[in-house]
């Protein structure tokens, strides 16, 4: 190319090259994995996020004839016709979460000197299902086997394309559908969907990836009392699976003063998880969860597993503020009166005026609707300001950081 | 990020290759190391810019072409065109910015917001601008104190700005844009760092 050879005779330069070997980023879900619907404006403001490692597949439709891109072909599924090819992934309307994890994971790998790889991107997530759809009994949900047909025939295109892609990671981003399944009920029911899919990929390329997941955030209307059982048992699922927790997502900022993220906070949160995944690949466990908590008298301190060691701090510019507030830090107690919120090293020291039976962290029940900014946004009900000391910069939005909030959890005294 | 080292400037060795190019041609600018506005302004820049070409021509000839100094910035005033093609190439150590807005290392036609190219950075990295505002920002690779060369083109009859990041990835972006002429180009306002080279190149 041109202007790469201008840039060479200038700067004496090779220019980088990506390794050999393509990989298949996979992650499914409900509308958050489907991505941010970003207008027009929005998407050409954020065109600077386009890598040319990230791809898609080219000439695959759905049986009406539209073409499949980057967010899949929903419940619709494929018609006969075969991926032609590929090309640099551009969002034409959802901007899908694999796509912005990709670009960030192409940017991290290159900041921290990681081998550089093609992806090809894949989605097959569909705005509002359960986690029953996501798995290949055809019993479960409404719509059968759709999902997993189309995960199926996707990969089968992307193997035809790129012979020998290796599956690199497949995420999930569910369970606002269902928190109204308790926590033991969610598990069971994910860790036979996650299972299902790792099947389906091993399979086919006889890799068995490991396995991504975030960790669902609360509506911005959680006033009614249900359980979020998904937002447990994705702690226990993570341990489950020796997953990449990607975090949690109550911290994002919602547009649609429901539980949908702007674009910013999806970058932010897709580039965390990309950020995890890419200390993984050097061979370092960076999962941000709650370790064994310790309870003395009318105290409860409970550890986190912090980066080397990090101390945890309270976010210096919170932005709840502005959103109608927070109590506590986000810290609620039953059977007693929260009285103290300290920061110790990794740990978060919860002091109460009496022998409280349970701590909860981020899972409030509240309605915040009220407390929406002018332009609609919205933080979620649930809410903390513990985030992990000295967050890394962001690689795709400059200017910002990427602060690992510590996940919702519960504590049931012993 | 490759690592050059202290490798100085390379005066003549991009010039040759680049000439052949140029219509409008400013390569090589090695100034010495300082501030990038207050070397400009005292004239360093001047001396080392005696030795550019201008469309091929003699250094006296550029005072003709109309390239002078106008406070920090060194612009070119005068006329090409229509281009079917623009090239910024900027190989330069920013060591920060004037003030808390943005810095530009090279800019075509800053003065006509449809049809201007800026290389630009801030103190969170450095972007291109094409015309009617389109902005694609660089991959955040090094930052200050690390000599970096990076670019764009606008092609005008393909429809398309392309930018070079700092270690030769290229990326495009569609941009339907008709015709223009280059009136002015303008290098170095408000930035702080040494410009080791830098190319402009209208066809």
């Amino acid at each position: 190319m041109r202007l790469q050879s201008l840039w060479s005779q200038m700067s004496g330069l090779a220019p980088a090259r990506l390794a050999a070997g393509a990989q298949i980023v996979i992650i499914d879900g409900q509308s958050l994995a489907l991505g941010c619907n970003a207008s027009p404006e929005e998407r050409r403001a954020h065109s600077h996020h386009a890598r040319a490692a990230v791809r898609q597949l080219d000439g695959l439709c759905r049986p009406d004839g539209v073409a499949v891109r980057l967010h899949g072909p929903g419940s619709l599924g494929y018609d006969a016709r075969h991926a032609t090819g590929h090309s640099a992934a551009v969002p034409l309307a959802n901007v899908p979460a694999a796509f912005s994890f990709s670009q960030a994971l192409d940017l991290w790998r290159r900041r921290l000197g990681i081998a550089r790889h093609r992806m090809f991107v894949g989605c097959h997530s569909i705005a509002g299902t359960s986690i029953h759809e996501f798995d290949r009994d055809p019993a479960h949900g409404r719509l059968g086997t759709t999902i997993r047909d189309n995960h199926a025939r996707w990969l089968q295109e992307a193997l035809r394309v790129a012979p020998g892609a290796r599956p690199l990671v497949y995420g999930m981003i569910q369970g606002e559908a269902n928190i109204a399944m308790s926590a033991p009920a969610y598990r069971a029911a994910a860790a036979r969907a996650y299972g299902d899919a790792l099947d389906d990929i091993e399979a086919l390329t006889g890799i068995r990836p490991p396995l991504m997941l975030w960790q669902t955030g609360g509506y911005v209307n959680a006033a009614a009392a249900r359980p979020y059982g998904p937002v447990l048992a994705q702690l226990d699922l993570v341990r489950d699976f020796d997953a990449i927790f990607a975090g949690p997502l109550y911290p994002v900022l919602t547009f649609d003063n429901a539980v949908h993220p702007d674009l910013p906070s999806q970058l932010i949160h897709c580039e965390i998880a990309a950020y995890v995944f890419a200390r993984r690949e050097q061979g370092r466990n960076v999962n941000l969860l709650p370790g064994r908590p310790v309870w003395q008298g009318n105290t409860l301190r409970i550890p986190f597993s912090t980066e080397d060691g990090k101390p945890l701090i309270f976010d210096p510019d919170s932005e709840y503020p502005a959103y109608g507030g927070l109590a506590d830090h986000g810290v609620e107690a039953a059977g007693a009166r929260v009285t103290d919120v300290a920061l110790d090293g990794n740990a978060v020291v919860v002091t109460c005026d009496g022998p409280m039976t349970r701590v909860q962290i981020a899972l409030q029940a509240a309605d915040m609707s009220a407390h929406a900014d002018a332009r609609g946004r919205n933080h979620g009900a649930h809410r903390c300001d513990i985030i992990e000391a000295d967050p890394p910069d962001s690689l795709l939005l400059p200017g910002r950081k990427l602060k690992r909030f510590i996940p919702s959890c519960r504590f049931q005294r012993p | 990020m490759q690592d050059r080292g202290s490798q100085p400037g390379k005066p003549g060795a991009a010039a040759g290759a680049l000439a052949d190019l140029a219509s409008i041609h400013l390569d090589p600018c090695a100034a010495p190391p300082g501030p990038l506005s207050g070397l400009t302004a005292r004239g360093a820049w001047r001396a080392a810019l005696a030795e550019c070409a201008l469309a091929g021509g003699a250094p006296a000839r550029m005072t003709a072409e109309g390239l002078e100094m106008r406070g920090n910035i060194l612009r070119w005033t005068g006329r090409r065109g229509p281009a079917a093609r623009v090239t910024l190439l900027a190989d330069a150590t920013r060591h920060g910015v004037l003030g808390t807005g943005r810095a530009t290392l090279l800019a075509v036609n800053p003065h006509l917001p449809a049809c201007a190219l800026l290389l630009q950075y801030d103190r969170r990295g450095l972007r291109v601008i094409g015309p009617g505002g389109l902005q694609m920002l660089l991959a955040p690779i090094g930052g200050f104190g690390d000599r970096q060369t990076v670019g764009c083109e606008l092609d005008l009859a393909e429809g398309r700005l392309s930018v070079v990041e700092a270690d030769g990835e290229t990326r495009q972006s569609p941009l339907q844009v008709p015709a223009f002429a280059v009136e002015r180009v303008e290098i170095g306002r408000a930035c702080l760092g040494v410009l080791h080279a830098a190319a402009v190149i209208v066809e």
